[in-house]
């Protein structure tokens, strides 16, 4: 089966600044050594994933999933190596892309005409869109209004009805109630069946177990495993109950280490 | 400065198996001024001294490599001096065979001894006359202890046995002046290990460890880190690839191979029982070589890419045969492991409808079944009257000269890594008939090209396939020159040195970050 995803030795470094002035510094004397430090976000990952893989992105906070997520779904460029998508990607996070002061409805509207759509199409995928975002009459109101899972709920409804050939989850399906999680991933699990490739970033490993085929495991900015579903989640877990063990000094230290070794002149 | 590479086995013999044959070759090809490669293994057999001699007389294994057995090597760090007298002497009692006070059955290389009429003892001598297994009984005539001997002159093991089931529950292992270096624990019922404990006589030391497999990767471990620089360790078999993964203190880069399929189902697919610490390496990042291209493809797909699964199938060099070919004779290989691996059975009912069209044909079977299989197969021949046309042969070193001498190798696996039977029936210029399974024989065998692929259990087509081998044998003839070609041309021992050099010298670039906790 053909990739529809490949990274080439992906890598998003980030400058990190004490204060204001170090960043102004930088900026106006771009020929003096920097003063500040590169924090490597993600670093030198590679892997490929093919038409039909549900890959679940997990790690703990900050090892550098949703850096990897918006990487993959254009909204971050990479700093260095190379990413391929074939075909469309669409990234449907809890607040990706929702203008707060626009009502639902405006939002459908902007979002399909920056997806290229006509008048007539909106009007015909409009429906659709307010059908499976479940708001009814919420969908008249700002989108400051909304909760979080009501915001996951529209973002979720408008990029299925785009049908994206790879499609970035990044915890879209924590907030929302069970009823639509199991709707939205159903439809998931279509769209993997029509040979779509998906990614999903979630906290929720039980959730990620039932739904993905494949796992990669992000730790400190690093790939630690890319494998099957069972394989890499019975070490994750194990990970994790080995990590929960440890004093809260530990953890600390654990996750110290871990900066510590993304970061760099 | 050459680095060292440690080829992790289980086990290597004397007639090696063709998983063991790709294993020698392997080591072979590494040799070199920047590579020092060292077979390790990890079971329990007193000559590997004259195993390693036997392979570099024929050839089989270059003169500068050596095998390296983990028992061997513990029991010679404790091996100060020579035998000492008084295993010396026992060893004279054991190996005598009639000993006083007991009544003995003298059978050539085994006895039995009796005292006034009570089975007490059994031994066993080897070849050059030494003694090799002592057992003794109680009275009920079970078995209550086994004691192995080294051809140096002393007891190396002594296995305790339950009198009540005559399972095993202890394993004592000894250096030669009687010291006994490790026990291991078994429960009776179970059969499992309770513990293994090593003793060392030059610290005063117990240690404990909850199993054999532990033992053996500390001893690897240490053994790895005695090496001034970073050495490589190719994990080559199922039993060695879980022993490599769990080293956790040791300085050294890693490479995982599969000889073997890694499928056992196809539809929903399930791996193989063995290959589960395989997709642990490979979700892991450690380089994996598989042997053939499908193999690989499929591990990709399966597992994962990463970009850390290669390829690189076997060469093979056949050696120049003055056999005559007998258009009439099929040869085949069987498999004592896994009695749905070979399907010898359909095989040997396919072979009967050619037999029964043409009684000049002939079926030589390779190796070992399993019981059942033999069970079955045997009716069959039994039932078809084929005992004068099928043979069985358990095992052959001049592999060449039976392909080369043969009309066709039918191969009935039902899935494959790189088949050696079947790309070294081609490199002798023989058709192969083999079953289109996953992995490798339709990369070598083109249809109607070089040889047949016929669906798996296919009765039908097998026959077709031999027949048309004996009935036309011009057609069998150019099926085989093509097929001498494509193995000539596509594995070539160039490729397969050069591939292999490169992985070694860029799998730093390979190896995952070792995790923080």
């Amino acid at each position: 089966m053909a990739h529809s995803v490949i990274l080439k030795n992906v890598t998003k470094t980030y400058a990190m600044y004490e204060s204001k002035f170090e960043q102004l510094t930088d900026l106006m004397l771009p020929f003096k050594k920097k003063k500040g430090r590169k924090f490597d976000a993600i670093e030198g990952i590679s892997f490929s994933v093919d038409e039909g893989d549900i890959v679940g992105l997990v790690g703990i906070n900050g090892s550098g999933k949703s850096t990897l997520s918006n990487i993959i779904g254009g909204l971050t460029p990479e700093s260095s190596g190379e990413i391929i998508v074939k075909g469309d990607v669409n990234v449907i996070a809890i607040k990706s892309g929702l203008s707060n002061n626009l009502t639902g409805k405006e939002n459908i509207e902007f979002k399909c005409l920056l997806m290229g759509y006509s008048k007539e199409k909106i009007a015909e995928v409009m429906p659709q869109i307010i059908e499976f975002s479940e708001l009814g009459d919420f969908i008249n109101q700002p989108v400051k209004q909304y909760s979080s899972g009501m915001k996951s709920k529209l973002g979720f409804a408008i990029s299925v009805t785009a049908d994206p050939d790879v499609i970035v989850i990044d915890e879209a399906l924590s907030v929302g109630d069970q009823t639509f999680t199991d709707k939205s991933l159903a439809k998931m699990m279509e769209y993997k069946k029509r040979g779509k490739t998906i990614f999903f970033v979630s906290h929720n490993t039980k959730q990620v177990e039932d739904f993905c085929t494949k796992i990669a495991w992000i730790e400190g900015g690093h790939l630690r495993e890319f494998g099957p579903t069972n394989t890499v989640m019975k070490n994750y877990r194990a990970f994790i109950k080995k990590y929960n063990q440890l004093s809260e000094s530990e953890q600390k230290a654990f996750r110290d280490r871990l900066a510590a070794s993304r970061k760099h002149d | 400065m050459q680095k060292t590479v440690f080829l992790a086995a289980w086990a290597m013999s004397d007639e090696p198996s063709g998983m063991q044959r790709s294993i020698l070759k392997r080591a072979n090809a590494i040799v070199s001024d920047a590579y020092k490669p060292v077979i390790v293994t990890f079971d329990f057999s007193l000559n590997y001294p004259q195993i390693e001699r036997r392979l570099k007389v024929m050839g089989l294994l270059h003169e500068s490599v050596r095998i390296v057995n983990v028992y061997d090597e513990v029991r010679s760090t404790y091996d100060d001096g020579p035998v000492s007298t008084k295993q010396k002497e026992e060893y004279a009692a054991h190996n005598t065979k009639f000993e006083k006070g007991y009544w003995v059955e003298d059978a050539g290389h085994i006895a039995r001894y009796f005292d006034n009429g009570v089975y007490v003892k059994f031994k066993r001598w080897a070849d050059d006359g030494k003694i090799d297994v002592i057992d003794e009984f109680d009275d009920n005539r079970v078995r209550i202890q086994r004691k192995e001997f080294h051809h140096d002159g002393f007891l190396a093991r002594e296995t305790v046995y339950h009198p009540a089931n005559n399972k095993r529950t202890q394993e004592h292992y000894y250096t030669k002046d009687g010291f006994c270096y490790a026990t291991v624990w078994y429960n009776n019922d179970t059969g499992t290990q309770q513990g293994t404990y090593r003793f060392d006589c030059k610290f005063n030391t117990v240690e404990h460890f909850p199993h054999t497999k532990a033992w053996h990767i500390d001893w690897f471990e240490k053994f790895v880190n005695l090496e001034s620089v970073r050495p490589i360790i190719i994990a080559e078999q199922p039993s060695t690839v879980d022993r490599v993964l769990q080293m956790e203190r040791v300085e050294a880069d890693f490479i995982f191979t599969r000889h073997t399929g890694h499928v056992s189902e196809v539809e929903p697919l399930k791996y193989t029982k063995d290959s589960s610490f395989l997709i642990d390496a490979i979700s892991k990042g450690y380089p994996m070589v598989a042997s053939s291209t499908s193999q690989g493809e499929h591990l990709r797909h399966e597992i994962g890419d990463r970009g850390n699964i290669f390829i690189v199938p076997d060469y093979y060099e056949a050696l120049p045969s003055n056999v005559t070919r007998d258009p009439y004779r099929f040869v085949a290989v069987a498999h004592n492991r896994d009695p749905k691996l070979h399907d010898t059975e359909t095989l040997v009912r396919a072979f009967a409808d050619v037999y029964d069209a043409e009684k000049r044909s002939s079926l030589v079977i390779y190796g070992t079944m399993p019981k059942a299989v033999s069970k079955k197969v045997n009716a069959i021949i039994s039932e078809r009257k084929l005992e004068k046309a099928v043979t069985f042969v358990d095992y052959t070193l001049a592999i060449d000269d039976v392909f080369a001498g043969a009309a066709a190798q039918v191969g009935v696996c039902n899935r494959e890594g790189q088949s050696v039977a079947t790309v070294g029936a081609m490199a002798n210029g023989t058709p192969v008939i083999a079953y289109d399974c996953l992995f490798g024989p339709n990369e070598y065998i083109q249809h109607e090209k070089t040889g047949f692929l016929v669906e798996e259990g296919d009765v039908a087509a097998l026959t077709e396939a031999m027949l048309r081998i004996v009935r036309q044998p011009e057609e069998a003839r150019t099926f085989g020159e093509a097929a001498r070609a494509v193995v000539a041309e596509q594995l070539t021992k160039q490729r397969y040195e050069a591939s292999w050099h490169d992985l070694l010298d860029h799998v730093t670039d390979y190896m995952p970050r070792k995790p923080l906790l």
